[in-house]
């Protein structure tokens, strides 16, 4: 285990930083984009609101895996040549992005629409007002389900390395073909992956008492 | 338009590995739903090493993708052993069992919290046997919180089971790659697999939401 370390070492830690960089930046860019997507999902505009949905769905009922593929497929197809780590980054926005549309969309329900008209009366444009009013109140439902849903995408990051993106679990795979040490490599890389998963799902838990209580007192 | 015609006629090809997806995910549910029993049991049992075991299993369930654990049992458990060839399938079906089994004792937990333990104890002093008690009184009430998110828990073990493809075993998502070689275009079986796995976990989702109103006013009159 020790000599397995110190000789292909670097070669896990490389994919555990692109696992970490492909995860946090994904997940980043899907937030944004779910957020945006929510607003949609709540528009009163049939145009609007219907495309969302549609995309929303398609991306929930669907796998990872098969998306991360469909993705890859297609830039194949289009000849288009990109990084692996950026697009498997996509595939993580995209995915994210549905979930967390979603999840905005649940927490915008418990603000009450009166608090919008109020903003509206004294002034605020519409993009204020959901800055200044609405965004705030959504933050203890939305950043404990958040964290949940990061430990989610975490976990289906090592689909990725099915479609050649060198991230933690392919790293896995390619030492193993040069060790043959099977068991010991996957025990590694799974540790690796708990110590990721674990803590992010501890951070939730944590949100999630806090915010709590401050919304009780 | 034609091309969408064109991944319509994929759809027959790719049957049989739909047909895999759904045995594999089947025989996983009981599985998991099983093991899940154990794991309650263990949880709520006097002896503190039990209950230690169960909630460490859970925890490292939900930490461990289903990619890396199925690895670990098809590739890593043999090598250590030194077993010879297992069955992938049936090695990625116990995985998959496995991993949901942790999800779905949180689930059937979550139910049983809610309902009020007194009434176990008032079943018994009206004079109710204790098999009575749970036919009677703790089931009928447990199963309209437990089915729709039990429904949902199915759902992640459909999306969660194209990890079985990576360990051999023929079903949806495979399948869709060999019919892509077969027919040297990547993406209209991945397109038509997509649309299968939709049909698969829409269809899940409308029974749950469905479950969901159909029982949740009798959960009220308690």
């Amino acid at each position: 285990m020790i000599e397995l370390l110190s000789e292909h070492g670097d070669e896990i830690l490389r994919g555990l930083l692109a696992t970490i960089m492909i995860v946090s930046c994904g997940f980043f860019a899907g937030a944004l984009l779910g957020l945006a997507l929510s607003s949609l999902l709540v528009s009163s505009r049939k145009a609007l609101r219907w495309p969302a949905r549609t995309f929303v769905e398609l991306i929930r009922n669907t796998p990872f895996l098969i998306q991360a593929m469909l993705l890859f497929a297609l830039f194949g197809v289009l000849r288009l040549r990109i990084d692996p780590l950026l697009l498997g980054g996509a595939a993580v926005a995209i995915y994210t992005s549905a979930y967390m549309a979603e999840i905005v969309r649940g927490a915008l329900k418990s603000v009450a629409p009166g608090q919008r008209d109020a903003a509206r009366a004294l002034g605020l444009k519409p993009l204020q007002s959901f800055r200044l009013i609405v965004f705030p109140q959504l933050l203890p439902a939305i950043i404990p389900a958040s964290a949940n849903l990061l430990g989610t995408v975490a976990k289906e990051s090592a689909f990725l390395s099915a479609v050649s993106v060198a991230e933690l679990t392919f790293a896995g795979q390619v030492v193993i073909a040069q060790t043959f040490k099977v068991f010991e490599v996957w025990a590694i890389v799974g540790i690796l992956y708990l110590a990721i998963v674990l803590s992010i799902l501890a951070a939730a838990g944590h949100f999630e008492r806090r915010l709590q209580w401050s919304a009780r007192s | 338009m034609d091309y969408l015609v064109g991944v319509a006629e994929i759809v027959p090809l790719l049957l049989d590995g739909f047909l895999i997806t759904v045995l594999i995910c089947a025989l996983a549910a009981l599985g998991a739903l099983a093991i899940a029993v154990l794991l309650l049991a263990a949880r709520r049992s006097d002896y503190w090493w039990l209950r230690g075991l169960s909630i460490g299993y859970v925890t490292v369930m939900r930490g461990l993708p289903i990619v890396v654990f199925i690895f670990l049992l098809y590739f890593g458990l043999p090598a250590l052993l030194g077993l010879g060839r297992v069955s992938a399938f049936w090695v990625g079906v116990i995985a998959l069992a496995m991993n949901g089994a942790a999800f779905v004792s949180e689930v059937l937990r979550g139910a049983i919290a809610r309902i009020n333990a007194g009434q176990a104890e008032a079943a018994g002093a009206l004079g109710l046997s204790r098999l009575q008690t749970w036919r009677l009184i703790l089931i009928p009430q447990f199963l309209p919180i437990a089915l729709p998110a039990l429904a949902g828990e199915l759902g992640f073990l459909v999306k969660a089971s194209p990890a079985l493809s990576l360990i051999t075993v023929v079903d949806l998502t495979r399948r869709s790659q060999q019919v892509a070689m077969q027919i040297f275009d990547p993406l209209a079986p991945l397109l038509a697999a997509a649309l299968l796995y939709f049909l698969l976990l829409w269809s899940l989702s409308l029974l749950s939401r469905r479950l969901e109103i159909y029982l949740e006013p009798k959960a009220q009159q308690r």
